[in-house]
């Protein structure tokens, strides 16, 4: 049994500190995750009530600095209580895919045999399905809303989670620790959760993040589609497809939120990244 | 000889690319939904503009059209569409030597044919309640006498509606099923080539009744479900016209890229519809309230940038166009003590507004919801719906409390009578008031214009009190083209009279 290879420096280079890009996509996280939390208690005008007259223009007015939508409301407030809903979306949706995909890769790898088969089946079938169009016919079927974007889109991204926990889990699955721990006649529980589980949260948790990223643009699209989160609640997507009938008089209402997901997706791939950099340095290196 | 020909092509080169009106010339028509259910005369589905009004009326032609303003009825493939005094007996003339494109002749015996169809139940005519009752008898080839059941001075302008299209006998008779998949008519052109959610080609037919008409060799039909991209698809030169629906902001963007708009302003427009069977909008307060609080004229601007507010069931150049405006101002005031009253007699206002996709009708929700959500004792929800879906849901089941529809009212017949008379096609409302129906039954029966400017004065001081319906932007049809295309005569609802179009412009 040998420590697999790693390239000498490369592990050196990657533990090098944060940069400048990772301290701004971080505070730009924690920034969102603080406005979405705190929507409810921020001196905001309410998302769905009228402020002034429409389309005002940015940086015109206080306290609306980000100016009225098409009806009148408060951008601001949207774009604040739209995060709420993009970040509950996305991060609600990569959980289930996490947790789901996880436990069923773990399973697989340590079951093999006809359970292994069977979660193959199902895993490829799933992502046989065009992502979109399949999302498309289930809002067609059952009433949009987050509840639902959360269960379709975690649902869709299983298959991916599940075969990278199925690698990581193989990988552990000869290590000396966990022969040791079945040698001391450890059970299926004890070997699953305690010695095989724990190895696969790291590869996992820096791919969910991601992943976030992508489930914001996936929901931004779905709501332009129209398929996702029902008026008048506020989306990115949403207030995108909204401003796009305005683009030549208005075309900040298009521009303010496609920022907002420009800069949130770009901070969520910085950081996954750059955690992903962190547990191959720690899965390659250490033994 | 050389030199001549050169000099002369240099000196009319802006002309080269652009044939004179009658040098034929292909031009393509951008339309906004795909005629899914086929075009067949005896089943109007989306008499639109965006839809298959434009597709029926190059195929088919027109009998008798109406001015898309004012609703006056014109001559068409038909010659004269006279009346008897009561209005029950119609004589219909029809143009001497017409034939179908397959050759068979439009006579009497073949509008007989077509209107017998419509009325036969097992046709399942949208159409058969306008042909009711009724007998049509040929007195000779060009003549065909329609005796209504009962008198209607206005169903001149039920045939330019709904009964201007007819198809040959002799391909319905073959094959019914496949008439509407390959419709043969008498209209200006005829279909070579469909292909569907894409385009639809047709050419020239050479035996139009009109000499020198059509202009174009070809024009093609196609479909971007997108109105911005239709108008971008005019600007590019991809296409010459585009019908770019409801929304007329798109008016000043086609301006703004260079393009000419033909447009006809009318009465009547998208209107809130309140369901007046059911709760809670059978009660005359729910309804007031709701109107009561909104700015007409702010609403107007909010959902369609660069519109106006109606301030009359009828439009500007109507003769029944009143001198005041008869939409009720807003008084929030007002609409607060109702909705007090209503919460304090157990009934506090809860409904939801149920809304096609389309940006405009989308905003229209969303206004309502901002604006009435500012008042105490009301709660709004929205629900935005795809076409299928509303389709069933409102038209259809009439399952919804507040929604809207787009009703053009050029001459208050026959759409207005059609809106509000408790029998009315599209009285989705399901609103059932003696008064409006004996009002809209003396408009319509009258000769005497005095009597019924009279009658649709009425019709409109009782409308605007009980408020089935609110009319909350004016109505423009229009079509956006290019400076190339000539010709352009908006008729009905505002869908084009193809005969005309020609690619002489500059």
């Amino acid at each position: 049994m040998t420590a697999p290879l790693t390239v000498p420096g490369a592990a050196a280079r990657r533990r090098r500190r944060p940069g400048p890009a990772l301290w701004l996509a971080g505070s730009w996280l924690v920034l969102l995750a603080l406005l979405a939390l705190g929507a409810g208690v921020l001196p905001l005008a309410a998302p769905d009530a009228p402020v002034g007259g429409p389309n005002l223009p940015p940086f015109t007015a206080y306290p609306e600095v980000l100016g009225t939508d098409g009806i009148g409301r408060s951008v601001l407030s949207r774009l604040v209580h739209g995060a709420r809903i993009s970040l509950a979306v996305s991060l609600g949706a990569t959980s289930l895919a996490a947790v789901a995909g996880g436990l069923l890769g773990v399973l697989a790898a340590y079951l093999r045999g006809v359970a292994e088969s069977a979660i193959g089946v199902l895993l490829d079938a799933i992502l046989a399905f065009p992502p979109l169009l399949l999302l498309l016919a289930l809002a067609a079927v059952v009433r949009p809303g987050v509840w639902t974007l959360v269960a379709s889109l975690g649902l869709l991204f299983v298959p991916p989670f599940a075969r990278l926990a199925k690698a990581a889990a193989l990988s552990r699955l000869n290590r000396e620790y966990v022969d040791a721990a079945r040698a001391l006649g450890a059970g299926h529980g004890r070997l699953l959760f305690r010695e095989l589980l724990p190895g696969c949260v790291a590869p996992v948790a820096s791919y969910a993040v991601v992943m976030a990223a992508l489930m914001i643009m996936m929901e931004g699209a779905l709501s332009f589609l129209g398929v996702g989160i029902p008026p008048p609640a506020p989306s990115w997507g949403a207030m995108i497809a909204a401003g796009k009938d305005f683009l030549a008089i208005a075309p900040q209402l298009v521009l303010v939120p496609c920022a907002a997901m420009f800069l949130t997706v770009l901070s969520f791939n910085t950081v996954g990244e750059r955690l992903r950099a962190r547990v191959d340095t720690i899965s390659g290196g250490a033994p | 000889m050389i030199v001549f020909a050169a000099a002369c092509s240099t000196g009319a080169q802006p002309q080269e690319a652009r044939p004179a009106p009658g040098k034929g010339g292909a031009a393509t028509v951008v339309l906004g939904v795909e005629a899914v259910r086929g075009l067949d005369p005896a089943q109007l589905f989306n008499l639109t503009p965006s839809g298959d009004a434009n597709r029926l009326s190059a195929i088919f032609g027109l009998l008798f059209w109406s001015d898309a303003s004012t609703g006056e009825v014109n001559p068409g493939l038909g010659e004269s569409l006279t009346a008897s005094g009561d209005g029950k007996e119609w004589t219909m003339k029809l143009r001497p030597g017409l034939t179908f494109s397959d050759g068979t002749p439009l006579d009497a015996e073949a509008v007989r044919f077509n209107y017998e169809r419509i009325a036969d139940p097992k046709t399942r005519s949208p159409l058969a309640t306008l042909v009711k009752g009724a007998t049509f008898e040929v007195s000779d080839e060009r003549t065909l006498v329609v005796k209504l059941r009962e008198g209607n001075r206005a169903f001149d302008r039920v045939i330019a509606t709904s009964l201007a299209f007819v198809g040959s006998p002799a391909a319905i008779e073959k094959d019914p099923a496949a008439f509407a998949q390959q419709p043969v008519g008498a209209g200006p052109f005829m279909l070579k080539e469909w292909v569907r959610d894409d385009h639809m080609t047709l050419t020239r037919n050479p035996s139009y009744y009109r000499q020198g008409a059509p202009l174009l060799d070809t024009l093609t039909f196609k479909v971007i479900a997108d109105p911005a991209q239709r108008v971008n698809a005019v600007a590019s030169g991809q296409a010459q016209a585009a019908v770019t629906g409801s929304d007329l902001s798109f008016i000043q963007r086609a301006k703004g890229s260079g393009l000419q708009v033909a447009q006809a302003p009318a009465g009547g427009g998208p209107m809130l519809i309140f369901n007046t069977a059911r709760a809670p909008f059978d009660d005359p307060k729910a309804r007031k309230a709701v109107v009561l609080a909104l700015d007409t004229k702010e609403m107007a601007q909010v959902v369609d940038p660069g519109s106006t507010a109606p301030d009359s069931l009828y439009g500007a150049s109507s003769p029944f166009h009143p001198s005041a405006s008869a939409v009720p101002a807003q008084d929030v005031a007002g609409a607060q003590r109702l909705l007090d009253e209503l919460a304090a007699t157990g009934k506090p206002l809860r409904f939801t507004v149920s809304m096609p996709a389309s940006g405009f009708f989308r905003r229209t929700a969303e206004y309502l919801q901002s604006r009435l959500s500012r008042l105490r004792n009301i709660q709004v929800e929205i629900e935005v719906l795809d076409n299928a879906a509303l389709d069933r849901k409102v038209f259809t089941n009439r399952d919804f409390a507040l929604s809207a529809q787009i009703v053009p009212v050029a001459d208050p017949e026959p759409n207005l009578y059609k809106l509000l008379h408790s029998d009315g096609q599209t009285n989705y409302m399901g609103y059932h008031d003696p008064e409006v129906d004996a009002a809209l039954d003396r408009g319509r029966d009258s000769a005497d214009e005095a009597e019924r400017r009279e009658a649709y004065a009425t019709v409109e001081r009782l409308v605007m009190a009980d408020l089935p319906v609110l009319p909350y932007r004016s109505q423009v049809a229009y079509t956006v083209h290019s400076s190339k295309l000539t010709g352009l005569t908006l008729q009905g609802d505002g869908s084009l009279l193809y005969d005309r179009l020609g690619l002489g412009g500059s």
